[in-house]
C-alpha cells in the first residue's frame, strides 16, 4: 500500500475512526489495533514477508529481556551479536547475497579458477534495510545501558512494524518512539492541523514534484548515451530534485500520519538544499540513517582510531560512507556514492582551518550562495552513481556530459511538453521551499497569519495541483527498494 | 477532536469547490502546453458528440450494436437497410464494459432493439476504460449514468473532464456549437457509423496485453442482467482482424474461458472469417470493401432478416 493511493487514503480513515473513537482511551487496545493495521498495511505488498518482520521483532524482544538481566559482560556480547547477526544475516541474505556471489565469483575467475555457486531469484521485501536498522537499534542501547528493554510485546512489535514509517523510514530509535507507545496518546488539534499540512506538502513533493521530474530524469537516464551534455546536466539535476521531492515527501507523509495517531516521529529532512558544505547537508539529510551510523558506526570506529589523529576522522567518515552507499544497494554504484561522499567529508575535516580563512576573507554575501551553489552541485553530481543503471552508467553519462556537452544528439526531446509542466512546478516548490526553509516542512507555519479562508484556499490550490500534474500510472516511492 | 472535525469539513467543502475553480481558471486561460490530467477535444474524429445526439432521438431499431471503434468503423446502416433491417451503432472509441453499461442504461429502453450485437475482444476488457470515458464526458450530455460511470472508475481524469463539461452544459457555452460530419477522411454516416476515406493498409504496433479487469468482468455482467430483462436476443461479436494480427495476440485462451461463463450465442469471426490485408485499413479496421463483405455475411450467418421478421 502506497501513501499516494486511494487505498491508503480508505485505510488511514478507517484506522483514525476505530483509534480514536473505539479504542480511545485504551493504550493495550489501540497498539494491538495498530500492531494489526501495520501488518496489513505490510502484507498488502506481499504478506510472505511478514514473517521477516515477526522473526525480527520477535528475536530482538527475547535478546531485550536477557540482556535486561544480565550483568555478565560476556554474555551480554554474545546475545548482542545474536541480535545483530540475526538482522544482519537476514538484510544480508534478502539484499547482498546475489552481489557477493558474483563478484566471488568473478574475483576468483581473475586467477583462472570457476566456481558453480549459483545465484537465487530472491525477491527484496520492501524496507528491509529500515526495520531492520530500527530494531537493532533497540538491543544495542540495551547493551549500553542506554535503554531498559520493553516487557510488553504488543507495545515492541507495534514499535517494530508501525506502518507509517515502516517502509522507508525515518529510522525511529527506541529511545524515542518506543516509550510512546506506552504512554497514553492524547488527540491535540493543534498537532493535528500541523499533520495535516506535513502530508499535504509530503504529497506534494511527491506527486507533483518528484514524479513529473521523474518522467524526464528516466528519459534521460534511460538513454543517455543519445543525449548532449547539457540534458545529461538537466537530467542529474532533476534527480536530486526528484529524490528529495520523493524521499522528504515520504518522510513528511509519515510524520504527520503518526502525528495524526499521537506520536511524534523524528525529523528526517530539513531544507538540505540549502547547506553549506557536505557535513551540513549529512545532518539535514535522512537524518534519521545519518545520526544512526553516527552512533552506531562512525563513533566506535573513531573511538578504536582514536590515536591516528585526523587521519583516524578521514578512516572513520570513509568507512562509513561506504557502508552508507552499500546500505542503499547491492552494487558498486551505491559503493561508489559512498566513497564519493567519503572523500568530501574527508576534505571537509582536513581544510576546515583553510576554507574558515577563506569564509572571513570573502564577503558572506558571495560565500554563502556560493557555498550552497557548490554543495549542491556536488551532492547532484555524486547523484549520478545514485541513478544510473551502474557504476558503468554513470561513468560514462559524466563522460559524455564533458565531452559532448552542447551537441544535440537526438532529433527530438519528448519530454519537451513535460518540461513546462516540471519548469512551473520547480518554481513553485522552490519559492515555498525557500519561504519555509527555517521551519521543519515547508507549509509548517506559512499562512499562519492569514485568515481561514484564503490559507484554505492556498491548500486547495496545492491539492489542485497535485491532482492535474500527478503522474496517473502510480509511481512507487523509490526508498522502497531499500 | 469536534473542532478537527469540523474544520476538515470546512475545508473539504471550500476545497471541492474552489478546485472546481481553479480547473475552469485552468483550463480557460490554459496559454502554455502543460503535459497534465485534463483532456478535452471538441472535434473528435470518433464522432461519438454526433452519434450521442442522433441516438437521444432514435427509437425502436431492429439490431444495436455496441463495441469499439472497429464497430463505428466496420458496422454500416446503409448495408443492413438494404435488408430492411434498421440499426444504431454506438460504438465509440476503446469502449469497454464499463461504456457499455453506460450506453445500455441510457439507451436500451428508447432503442427498444429485437437484437443486441455486443463487440467483444480480449483488449476491451483488459483496458481501463479511461479513454473512452473522458470522450463520453467530453461529448455526451451529462446525466447520472455518466456520472455513475465517472465514480465507478474513479480516475482524477476523468472527474477533471466531467468537471469542465458539467461548467460548459450549466452555462449553455456550447448551444451554437455543432460538430462537423466530416473531419480530414473521415465522415459521419447516419446510424452511428464512420466511413473513412480508402488508403492502403498502414500497419500499427499494438499492446499485447490479455488480462481481464475485473471490474469490467462485472460491469459485463451487470449490463447483460438489464438486457436480459428485456426481450432483446443478445449476441457476442468478436470482429474480424487482419490475419496476420490476430495470429500475433496472446493468450486469447483466457479471454474465451470468460466468455464461455457467459452462456451466450458468440461467435468469433476471426476463426472462420479470415480476411487479409486487402480489406484492412489497419491491424483492426475494415475498409469499405471489408465493411461491405464482413457485414453482409453477419447478416446471413446470424440470419437476421428471419429473425427479426419473426419478432415481429
Amino acid at each position: 500500500m502506497v501513501f499516494n493511493s486511494s487505498a491508503f487514503a480508505v485505510f488511514i480513515i478507517t484506522v483514525f475512526a476505530i483509534y480514536w473513537t473505539i479504542l480511545k482511551n485504551h493504550i493495550k487496545l489501540q497498539n494491538t489495533f495498530l500492531l494489526i493495521a501495520s501488518y496489513v498495511f505490510y502484507g498488502w505488498w506481499d504478506w510472505r514477508f511478514l514473517s521477516l518482520i515477526f522473526i525480527s521483532s520477535l528475536s530482538d524482544f527475547i535478546i531485550g529481556l536477557k540482556l535486561g538481566t544480565t550483568d555478565n559482560l560476556k554474555k551480554a556480547k554474545v546475545l548482542v551479536t545474536l541480535s545483530v547477526a540475526i538482522n544482519l544475516g537476514i538484510l544480508g541474505f534478502f539484499k547482498y547475497y546475489n552481489f557477493f556471489v558474483d563478484n566471488f565469483i568473478s574475483l576468483v575467475a581473475n586467477f583462472g579458477y570457476t566456481i558453480n555457486a549459483g545465484t537465487l531469484n530472491i525477491i527484496l521485501p520492501v524496507g528491509i534495510s529500515f526495520y531492520t536498522f530500527q530494531t537493532m537499534s533497540y538491543t544495542l542501547d540495551i547493551y549500553r545501558k542506554q535503554l531498559k528493554p520493553s516487557s510488553d510485546i504488543i507495545g515492541f512489535f507495534a514499535f517494530v512494524s508501525f506502518f507509517p514509517q515502516l517502509v522507508a523510514g525515518p529510522i525511529e530509535r527506541a529511545s524515542n518512539l518506543l516509550h510512546q507507545f506506552n504512554t497514553k496518546r492524547e488527540f491535540s488539534y493543534e498537532k493535528s492541523a500541523i499533520a495535516m499540512r506535513q502530508i499535504l506538502w509530503g504529497l506534494f513533493q511527491k506527486a507533483a514534484l518528484a514524479d513529473n521530474c521523474g518522467v524526464i530524469v528516466n528519459y534521460i537516464f534511460d538513454d543517455y548515451y543519445n543525449q548532449s551534455g547539457i540534458i545529461l546536466v538537466l537530467g542529474a539535476f532533476l534527480f536530486a530534485l526528484q529524490i528529495y521531492g520523493d524521499f522528504a515527501g515520504y518522510s513528511n507523509i509519515a510524520i504527520g500520519v503518526a502525528q495524526l495517531l499521537g506520536f511524534q516521529l523524528m525529523q528526517n529532512f530539513q531544507s538540505p538544499y540549502f547547506s553549506q558544505n557536505i557535513t551540513e547537508i549529512w545532518r539535514r539529510w535522512h537524518i534519521s540513517l545519518s545520526t544512526w551510523l553516527r552512533d552506531y558506526l562512525y563513533t566506535p570506529i573513531a573511538i578504536k582510531t582514536r590515536n591516528w589523529g585526523k587521519w583516524g576522522i578521514v578512516f572513520s567518515t570513509t568507512t562509513t560512507f561506504v557502508i552508507c552507499g552499500l546500505w542503499h544497494g547491492a552494487s558498486w554504484k551505491f559503493v561508489a556514492f559512498g566513497i564519493l561522499h567519503g572523500i568530501a567529508l574527508s576534505y571537509e575535516v582536513l581544510t576546515k582551518k583553510i576554507r574558515k580563512g577563506w569564509k572571513k576573507k570573502i564577503s558572506e554575501h558571495i560565500y554563502k550562495p556560493l557555498s550552497i551553489i557548490l554543495t549542491f552541485t556536488f551532492w547532484t553530481f555524486t547523484l549520478i552513481f545514485f541513478r544510473a543503471d551502474g557504476a558503468k552508467d554513470a561513468l560514462f553519462f559524466i563522460k559524455t556530459m564533458f565531452t559532448n556537452p552542447f551537441l544535440m544528439k537526438g532529433t527530438n526531446m519528448p519530454f519537451e511538453k513535460v518540461f513546462v509542466t516540471v519548469e512551473a512546478i520547480v518554481i513553485l516548490f522552490v519559492i515555498l521551499e525557500i519561504i519555509g526553509r527555517k521551519n521543519k516542512f515547508a507549509l509548517e507555519t506559512l499562512g499562519n497569519n492569514c485568515n481561514r479562508f484564503v490559507r484554505y484556499l492556498f491548500y486547495s490550490f496545492l491539492v489542485f495541483v497535485i491532482f492535474m500534474f500527478f503522474q496517473t500510472n502510480g509511481n512507487p516511492f523509490i526508498y522502497f527498494q531499500f | 477532536m469536534k473542532q478537527f472535525i469540523r474544520n476538515l469539513i470546512i475545508f473539504i467543502v471550500i476545497g471541492v469547490v474552489s478546485i472546481i475553480i481553479f480547473t475552469i481558471i485552468y483550463v480557460e486561460n490554459k496559454s502554455l502546453e502543460f503535459v497534465d490530467n485534463f483532456h478535452y477535444e471538441k472535434d473528435s474524429p470518433s464522432f461519438l458528440y454526433n452519434r450521442i445526439r442522433e441516438a437521444d432521438t432514435t427509437k425502436n431499431v431492429d439490431v444495436a450494436f455496441f463495441g469499439t471503434s472497429q464497430t463505428y468503423r466496420g458496422i454500416d446502416p446503409r448495408i443492413f437497410a438494404e435488408k430492411g433491417i434498421r440499426i444504431f451503432n454506438l460504438g465509440s472509441s476503446n469502449q469497454t464494459p464499463i461504456q457499455t453499461e453506460t450506453l445500455v442504461n441510457r439507451y436500451i429502453a428508447q432503442l427498444n432493439p429485437k437484437i443486441v450485437i455486443f463487440e467483444i475482444n480480449p483488449e476491451s476488457l483488459s483496458m481501463d476504460g479511461i479513454e473512452s470515458a473522458i470522450d463520453f464526458n467530453n461529448h455526451a450530455k451529462i446525466d447520472k449514468h455518466i456520472i455513475k460511470m465517472t465514480l465507478r472508475l474513479n480516475s482524477i481524469k476523468t472527474w477533471f473532464s466531467l468537471i469542465y463539461t458539467c461548467y460548459r452544459q450549466l452555462l449553455n457555452l456550447d448551444a451554437s456549437y455543432k460538430h462537423p460530419n466530416k473531419i480530414h477522411n473521415d465522415t459521419y454516416i447516419i446510424g452511428g457509423f464512420v466511413e473513412k476515406k480508402y488508403h492502403p493498409f498502414y500497419g500499427q504496433t499494438f499492446d499485447n496485453i490479455v488480462n481481464p479487469q475485473y471490474y469490467q468482468m462485472f460491469a459485463l455482467k451487470r449490463t447483460l442482467k438489464v438486457l436480459k430483462r428485456t426481450n432483446a436476443e443478445i449476441i457476442l461479436v468478436q470482429m474480424p482482424l487482419e490475419k496476420a494480427t490476430y495470429s500475433k495476440l496472446g493468450e486469447k485462451q483466457k479471454f474465451y474461458q470468460h466468455l464461455s461463463s457467459f452462456g451466450l450465442t458468440y461467435y468469433n469471426y476471426n476463426s472462420f472469417f479470415s480476411l487479409n490485408k486487402k480489406y484492412f485499413l489497419d491491424n483492426f479496421h475494415l475498409n469499405q470493401m471489408g465493411v461491405d463483405t464482413f457485414n453482409r455475411d453477419l447478416i446471413k450467418r446470424l440470419n437476421l432478416v428471419q429473425k427479426i421478421k419473426s419478432n415481429e
